[in-house]
């Protein structure tokens, strides 16, 4: 896909701009350029510039550090010491699972509203994009009842463009079997990392659950993003209608009106137990709406991140 | 409970749409991709039951709107409650005959019968339809019209002194209500039910119309009147002669009715005798001989309770006995007759050529005549080519045929003269027109549509009567009745324009006007025109009737009252069914009346209430069809459609 569009001006940050305005932007590398450059400017404007000491170039001077490797030309434009960041300064390695299911391609309003699966190809562009100016290594796998896609992870700018061209290929299709894709990853994972993985979860929970504490008893960190489209947490406002599963095909006759607070309830109640559930493992869970801007998903990587060290 | 538009109610049928879709149609709804199906799986399964349990509910609701609409729209109403009533079309039967002026108490029987017809329609609504028919005066004509209409001719009905015939009167009214577009139909009868009202019985008149009868007035049956006053024994006395005048008072109606009737006679204005008779007796007075000119008087009785059969008028013409020759053979009868006349000296027996009129036995004479001619056809049909003859030569457009219809039948007509009522015909020529006659003829008297007496003028101007039978009894019966004396007396004298007493009629009868009079001078004094069908209707009061050519008198007619009228008996109640309808309410409590009519009674419409229901129900049914809060997505316009991907 040729990149076409210009880019957005400074103060519009394209990590705050909604998914439908940021795929008007063009492709996927360009948009997760974009969106990383808004994240960081920022992070660099936010009261917490401490996290700036995870930037994989340049970071705040601190008393203590190597004056050899402070940057004297940034500290002619900005007055402050910045130190600079060797690659291989990090070891972390992360790992970007992809679920590319049939109901990970479903938007409730084509057209106007981004696919899951959209939001996930972009959010991991992103994130890789992160990643890898912090000097990590970062890999990707695709999967849905199996894995279809894999980049092992390296590090390097020849890296990102591997990544996002892989990402970019990606289609939904065909079932979920996240535990048998999960397990997988696990055994091909020999190094400990970083697994962030990004699904709608539209999947078996106690399989999942279980693959998922399988990856962190190998002793991988563990993010997962809920992706959520927003017309699945509330019912169309068809007054009766029969809703199929794009995976399974399976029906049901509903009757809209009458359900639909209890149905609000239940996915609420659903993602509660996704939380719940995961928590207590020491895995992350995020729940991220494909209709918010990515900076907020950006952050909670970032949580993550300052965690790990 | 009724329906002011039960049409309507087919529109309860549309239940069987919502029915229909809610049993068939359902699986035709929207096909919508969803992902988070799972999610909807345990909603749907912890809700099934209530899910079905509301779409019955809502199934019910629009069924139950939409049998609220219909039923708004049909009008429907509770029937036997409340004063108002279904859109009703009523024929007010009002007998205004003479026995309704009867005097019980202090109030006209009358004016009973008003105010039940007015309290009628008082109760009436703007939909309702009226006719008023007036028994004693058939000939006013019945216009459709509302209740204020209807209020204003009950209130302008006043006594006619004629008779009234109920089963003429529910027969119209029938017809009548035929012509309604209305549902509800009944006719109220308001009357005295006197038996002489119901010529004919077993008729079942009004059929299965409703009819309300009022039976409440207080029955009466004694009555003072005198029901018959005849001047010569039926022929008038001539100039000259003196004359006995007959009256008769009613017959007693009930045992130890002796009550005498004192009576004067009255002529010209002045009291000519008094006598004292009692129920049913007669009683003569002879009148002094008069001069040449019209005699009007009347018997009068004390007035009673009922005071218009209290007296009876007549009027003759006293004349010189008529100039009548008889030509050729008129049969034994005919002569018989004229000598009989002559003996009486009512009339002067000369030549053809002197006479005043001719009897002219099949046209001899015709010829010589100047005068009038009553032309008798000859009982050998072989004659019939010569009396052509004559006839033609006579300038008279007639011709006369054997007929070939054969039977007994009796001699009808508008201006049938009186000697001939009754009088049946046997056999009969049939008379046909030829020629182009230089006045129009009449047609006096009818036997089974055609012509059998026909009056006229003849080439020469002079007047011709033409009979259709020979006089004598082979070919009718009137010359071996008494009638006979009377219709030659009648033809010689009264129709050969000697004057005298026109005929017999009572009142509301149908009356010929003389051949000369141009206009009729009533009782009341009012001039009426005489059209032409050249007969006087509306003859509701008795009296004198005077026939006027210009300014000159050309004769004059008394009417009297029906003697039936004066016959108060009611109708035995048994006999109401078949002598009214098969549908018969009888009231005789003037409460109960009210309650009676507009048999299509009704509460209060429930259209409204039905609305505000339906009203109602569309609400719950709205709120309960789209309970839960909106979605945010339909308020973006965004859902329509773009989940339909997997369709």
């Amino acid at each position: 896909m040729a990149e076409t569009k210009t880019p957005p001006r400074s103060r519009d940050r394209a990590d705050l701009l909604d998914p439908a305005s940021l795929a008007q932007l063009g492709g996927i590398e360009l948009i997760a350029r974009e969106v990383v450059e808004g994240f960081l400017m920022g992070l660099h404007r936010s009261p917490h510039r401490g996290f700036s000491a995870e930037y994989a170039e340049l970071r705040a001077y601190q008393a203590g550090d190597d004056l050899r490797y402070i940057d004297w030309r940034m500290y002619g434009r900005s007055d402050r010491y910045y130190v600079k960041q060797f690659e291989e300064e990090t070891s972390l390695r992360a790992y970007l699972l992809i679920d590319v299911s049939e109901s990970m391609g479903w938007s409730s309003n084509p057209g106007v509203q981004v696919s899951k699966l959209w939001y996930a190809q972009h959010l991991a562009a992103s994130m890789a994009l992160i990643l890898l100016r912090q000097g990590d290594a970062v890999g990707m796998a695709a999967f849905h009842d199996r894995v279809v896609k894999r980049v092992q992870a390296r590090g390097g700018r020849r890296q990102f463009h591997e990544v996002a061209r892989h990402l970019r290929d990606l289609e939904a299709e065909g079932g979920t079997s996240a535990e048998g894709a999960l397990r997988d990853m696990a055994v091909r994972l020999r190094r400990r990392g970083l697994v962030v993985l990004f699904t709608d979860l539209l999947v078996s929970r106690e399989e999942t659950l279980t693959a998922l504490k399988y990856l962190r008893h190998h002793g991988h960190e563990v993010l997962v993003f809920h992706l959520v489209d927003p017309g699945e947490r509330e019912l169309p406002a068809a007054s009766e209608a029969r809703f199929f599963d794009p995976e399974t095909n399976d029906e049901l006759l509903v009757s809209v009106a009458d359900i639909r607070a209890e149905y609000r309830e239940a996915v609420r109640e659903a993602l509660d137990e996704w939380r719940r559930d995961l928590r207590p493992h020491g895995i992350d869970y995020e729940i991220v709406d494909t209709d918010s801007p990515m900076s907020m998903s950006l952050r909670a990587y970032l949580r993550k991140r300052e965690r790990l060290g | 409970m009724g329906a002011l538009s039960p049409l309507f109610l087919l529109a309860a049928l549309s239940i069987g749409v919502p029915i229909y879709l809610h049993l068939f149609q359902r699986q035709e709804t929207r096909r919508l991709s969803f992902p988070a199906l799972r999610y909807l799986e345990r909603t749907e399964r912890e809700h099934a039951r209530q899910i079905r349990f509301r779409q019955f509910l809502l199934l019910m609701l629009r069924v139950l709107a939409l049998l609220l609409i219909t039923a708004a729209g049909a009008r429907l109403f509770f029937a036997g409650r409340g004063s108002a009533h279904a859109p009703t079309a009523a024929v007010i039967v009002l007998d205004n005959s003479l026995s309704t002026g009867l005097v019980v108490g202090e109030v006209r029987l009358l004016d009973e019968l008003k105010a039940i017809a007015l309290k009628t329609l008082d109760a009436a609504s703007d939909e309702d339809r009226f006719w008023l028919i007036r028994a004693g005066e058939p000939w006013v004509p019945a216009i459709p019209g509302t209740a204020t209409d209807t209020r204003q001719a009950v209130e302008e009905t006043e006594v006619s002194e004629a008779g009234g015939d109920l089963v003429a009167a529910l027969e119209r009214a029938v017809r009548l209500l035929d012509t309604s577009t209305l549902d509800h139909r009944e006719i109220h009868l308001l009357s005295d039910l006197q038996s002489t009202s119901f010529p004919a019985m077993d008729l079942e008149p009004a059929g299965d119309v409703p009819v309300i009868v009022w039976t409440g007035h207080e029955p009466r049956t004694i009555n003072r009147a005198l029901t018959s006053v005849v001047v010569g024994g039926g022929l008038p006395p001539l100039e000259g002669q003196r004359a006995a005048v007959t009256i008769e008072a009613l017959e007693p109606t009930s045992e130890g009715d002796t009550l005498h009737v004192p009576l004067r006679l009255v002529v010209n204005e002045r009291i000519r005798g008094a006598a004292t008779l009692p129920p049913g007796a007669q009683t003569t007075i002879t009148l002094p001989p008069s001069g040449t000119g019209w005699v009007q008087g009347y018997a009068d009785a004390d007035p009673d309770d009922l005071r218009a059969d209290d007296r009876r008028f007549f009027a003759f013409r006293s004349r010189p006995a008529p100039v009548v020759a008889a030509s050729g053979d008129p049969g034994v009868f005919a002569a018989e007759a004229l000598a009989v006349l002559e003996e009486a000296e009512r009339v002067r027996l000369t030549d053809v050529s002197a006479a005043d009129v001719v009897v002219s036995a099949n046209g001899a004479g015709l010829d010589r005549s100047t005068g009038a001619a009553l032309i008798l056809p000859p009982s050998d049909p072989t004659l019939l080519p010569a009396l052509n003859r004559r006839l033609a030569d006579a300038g008279v457009p007639w011709r006369l045929e054997p007929s070939v219809t054969s039977g007994e039948a009796l001699l009808e007509g508008r201006a049938l003269p009186g000697p001939l009522a009754g009088v049946r015909i046997f056999a009969r020529f049939d008379l046909t027109i030829v020629g182009d006659p230089p006045a129009p003829p009449r047609v006096l008297a009818e036997v089974d549509g055609r012509p059998w007496a026909i009056e006229g003028l003849d080439g020469n101007g002079r007047r011709y009567l033409l009979l259709a039978s020979p006089l004598d009894a082979r070919a009718t019966s009137l010359p071996v009745s008494t009638a006979m004396l009377r219709f030659v007396d009648w033809a010689t004298g009264e129709w050969a324009g000697a004057g005298g007493a026109p005929g017999e009629y009572v009142t509301g009868a149908s009356v010929p006007a003389p051949a000369a009079a141009t206009h009729v001078r009533f009782p009341s004094g009012l001039d009426v025109e005489i059209d032409g069908t050249r007969m006087v209707r509306g003859t509701g009061e008795a009296g004198f009737y005077t026939f006027l050519a210009g300014d000159s008198l050309v004769s004059v007619l008394a009417l009297n009252p029906p003697r039936g009228e004066s016959l108060l008996t009611p109708i035995d109640p048994a006999d109401l069914e078949t002598a009214i309808g098969r549908e018969i309410i009888d009231v005789d409590r003037d409460g109960a009346w009210d309650r009676a009519v507009y048999r299509a009674r009704q509460g209060p419409e429930l259209w409204w209430p039905f609305l505000l229901a339906m009203m109602l129900l569309l609400l719950g049914e709205a709120s309960m069809a789209t309970s839960g809060p909106v979605n945010p997505l339909s308020r973006r316009g965004a859902t329509e459609g773009a989940s339909d991907g997997g369709d």
